[in-house]
């Protein structure tokens, strides 16, 4: 081993632009699986993983959230700041810097990176997207443009790993790469209008041709941006999207309850009737197979997320929406943190790092719940199905879409109306301008886009199998125990723990027409909201009475709920309490427990008054009382 | 099976459960406590006890994938994670 290999560094910071394709480096050098999207602000924390260099050593890579100056504006951009600095606990500076550059936008992407060489850290450029570079005319003199910078440049691109051996290979060669000293005119102090100046005459020097003025992003944006028929898009967009989550799912989550049923009947026919056959069939089966059975929903839901999310449109949708966010006290910068909210409240909340002013990342954090997480999906289609038919609207959209689609866009009207109050409440808020950059479309890389609904699927069976499952058995327990006494008439869970629990709730929750069977399942609900499907699967199968063996869940809450029930339900879950971990990340996010206890209150209280409203509503518009 | 052997399973099955998801929803100031102590006193057999879980583990994705890798309760003494907070504007 020669004496610079045996020198190469052991920390190497990706660092660059927003969205110029770091994580997608990083994922290619150290075989991650980090979340990537064509959008600025997707990593927001610090992430590290082992690279192996072509001579077999293990370099500790770092991908840092990325930035447009070493003056940091934001939490996140912090983050990479302090990094850079060596003023993380516990860590050093990075041996070396890896600056990754978007070729397509070398102009914008050359300021940082005089910016960082200033830092007298080794440095490498990584010339990413070239391939686009070079489809739109863009060409640059790599040897030039090394020349001028004074550091070794390496073509790279971000979603295929030819460039990758490359750069691990000069990285480890040419190491140590050469520092370069900060200029002694301008004594290392940061001047905008020499460091233009500069990237002025690198470009000069290593590029030739000029991008094509019109590129097919720009024929696209035309429509897009469109105030008028790029609004119609966005919506008829995320309308296809709802009908899509019921119309494309319905045989294989019929494909999925035939296995559970048959499963079930397997083992009812092979066990004996002891205390084992009630823990798996009405606790295990019962239970967990009525969450798995929305698993198809679920990834068709993460299909069109993902696509959007690769393709570049999200970006165009903040910007179309900025003006509307404004006259809610909101940016456009808040877009993104919130649609991240309709996966999981928890990356939204942790993405709000991205915003600058305090007052808007606390409104956005506070209404980011109010956003239909996936998880919520499991409870809306569970009432959908029992309670609005299967018919077509107007010959071509399907109700039960458009009933998926209203409770979503209730969602987004309460998170609204939440953040208009904040922005009347909050009089020293000020209106923040959104500098956005839009990156290119392209089409989703079939190869991310599979991998990224696989790891929804593992994400998903893996909490199936885990916590819902413990949830489930503990519930199963909860219901079954103790026996009922001698004499006893009722189904045997109205006399255990779990009925008691569920009897005292239902005084609480009677006046929103909630049973004591739906009173019990909001507690596991706490842990996550699609556990209350499993926790009604479990309660229901064990209230089966006699030899009645308790079939899919869907027909048996048609059968015991009002329709006003069940509307009262799906209102509840519109604006219903945050499950524990969202909460907890609030408490992190805000180092305090004043706001995840205040976020809590609201979203209750909310939640009940539209529970008792639609209730109401509903029972004098079906004649109850 | 015997009735017997059917419920002692059960037994188990349900006090597994318990602890699991008194650890996965406990508080993480809990879970480094207990793993501190447990890996002292079993130091190879929980070498690897995970102090955190990643994100909450939902179906939603993004903060799952996110999360860090395993730490021992040796590595989370020089955690380098810092809180970021929201900083209250000048008065």
């Amino acid at each position: 081993m020669s004496a610079a290999i045996a020198d190469a560094p052991q920390l190497i910071a990706l660092v660059g632009n927003p969205n110029c394709g770091k994580t997608a480096l990083f994922n290619l050098l150290t075989g991650s699986r980090q979340k990537v999207a064509n959008y600025a602000g997707v990593t927001i924390e610090r992430k590290e993983g082992i690279a192996v260099t072509p001579s077999g050593r293990r370099v500790r890579i770092l991908d840092l959230p990325g930035l447009y100056s070493l003056e940091p504006a934001t939490p996140d951009e912090q983050v990479t700041a302090d990094v850079l600095a060596g003023q993380r606990a516990g860590e050093g500076r990075p041996d070396a810097i890896i600056c990754v550059t978007d070729a397509t936008n070398l102009q914008l992407n050359l300021h940082l990176a005089l910016a960082l060489r200033r830092l007298n850290i080794p440095m490498l450029i990584a010339l990413n997207m070239s391939d686009l570079a070079q489809r739109r005319g863009i060409r640059i003199d790599r040897e030039a443009l090394a020349r001028e910078l004074g550091v070794p440049v390496v073509e790279t691109v971000g979603v295929r790993p030819a460039g990758i051996a490359e750069l691990l290979k000069r990285l480890e060669h040419e190491w140590p790469l050469r520092r370069v000293t900060p200029d002694p005119q301008a004594g290392g102090a940061i001047d905008n209008s020499r460091d233009h100046a500069e990237v002025m005459r690198i470009l000069t020097a290593a590029t030739a041709g000029t991008e094509l003025a019109d590129t097919l992003s720009d024929r696209i944006d035309r429509v897009v941006l469109h105030p008028v028929a790029g609004l119609a898009l966005l919506a008829v967009i995320l309308f296809l999207v709802f009908q899509a989550v019921f119309a494309w799912a319905q045989w294989p989550m019929d494909a999925i309850e035939a296995g559970v049923a048959a499963l079930a009947d397997g083992l009812s026919a092979l066990l004996p009737d002891n205390a084992l056959r009630s823990l798996l069939l009405d606790g295990v089966l019962a239970g967990v197979g009525s969450v798995l059975v929305f698993l198809p929903q679920i990834i068709i839901l993460f299909f069109f997320i993902l696509t959007l999310e690769e393709s570049g449109y999200l970006p165009r949708a903040a910007f179309l929406l900025d003006r509307l966010m404004g006259s809610i006290g909101l940016s456009g910068r808040s877009f993104i943190p919130l649609l991240s909210s309709f996966a999981c409240a928890i990356p939204g909340i942790m993405a709000t790092r991205t915003i600058q002013d305090p007052r808007a990342r606390l409104t956005t954090i506070m209404i980011a719940p109010l956003m239909t997480c996936s998880a919520r999906l499991p409870v809306y289609a569970l009432i959908i199905a029992a309670f609005i038919p299967r018919q077509t609207v107007w010959g071509v959209l399907e109700l039960q879409g458009l009933v998926l689609f209203a409770l979503y866009v209730a969602g987004v009207v309460g998170a609204m109306a939440v953040a208009y109050v904040l922005k009347r409440w909050e009089r020293g808020s000020r209106f923040q301008p959104l500098m956005l950059e839009l990156p290119s479309y392209h089409l989703p890389h079939l190869r991310s886009l599979v991998i990224g609904l696989w790891q929804r699927v593992q994400i998903f069976l893996t909490r199936v199998g885990t916590i819902i499952l413990s949830l489930m058995i503990i519930m199963w327990a909860l219901s079954s125990f103790p026996a009922p006494p001698d004499g006893a008439t009722g189904p045997a869970i109205q006399y255990s723990i779990a009925g008691y629990i569920g009897s005292g709730l239902a005084v609480l929750f009677a006046p929103i027409g909630f049973n004591w069977q739906i009173s019990l399942a909001l507690v596991p609900g706490l842990a996550a909201r699609e556990v209350a499907v499993a926790a009604l699967g479990t309660v229901y199968s064990l209230a089966a009475t006699g030899d009645e063996v308790s079939g899919a869940l869907t027909p048996l809450i048609a059968a015991s709920w009002s329709l006003p029930t069940a509307l009262s339900l799906l209102a509840w879950y519109v604006f219903a309490p945050q499950c524990l971990s969202t909460l907890a990340t609030v408490k992190r996010e805000t180092n305090s427990w004043r706001y995840p206890l205040i976020m809590a209150g609201y979203l209750f209280a909310l939640a009940y008054l539209a529970s008792f409203l639609t209730y109401r509503v509903a029972l004098w518009w079906t004649g109850g009382t | 099976m015997s009735a017997f052997i059917a419920n002692v399973i059960v037994y188990l099955v349900v006090a597994l459960s318990v602890g699991y998801a008194a650890w996965r929803l406990g508080p993480v100031s809990f879970r480094r406590w207990l793993a501190l102590r447990l890996q002292r006193r079993f130091p190879v057999l929980l070498r690897n006890l995970p102090l955190s879980v990643g994100g909450c583990g939902s179906s939603c994705g993004g903060c799952s994938l996110a999360a860090k890798p395993r730490a021992t309760p040796a590595e989370s003494r020089v955690s380098t994670q810092i809180p970021i907070r929201i900083h209250q504007p000048k008065r």
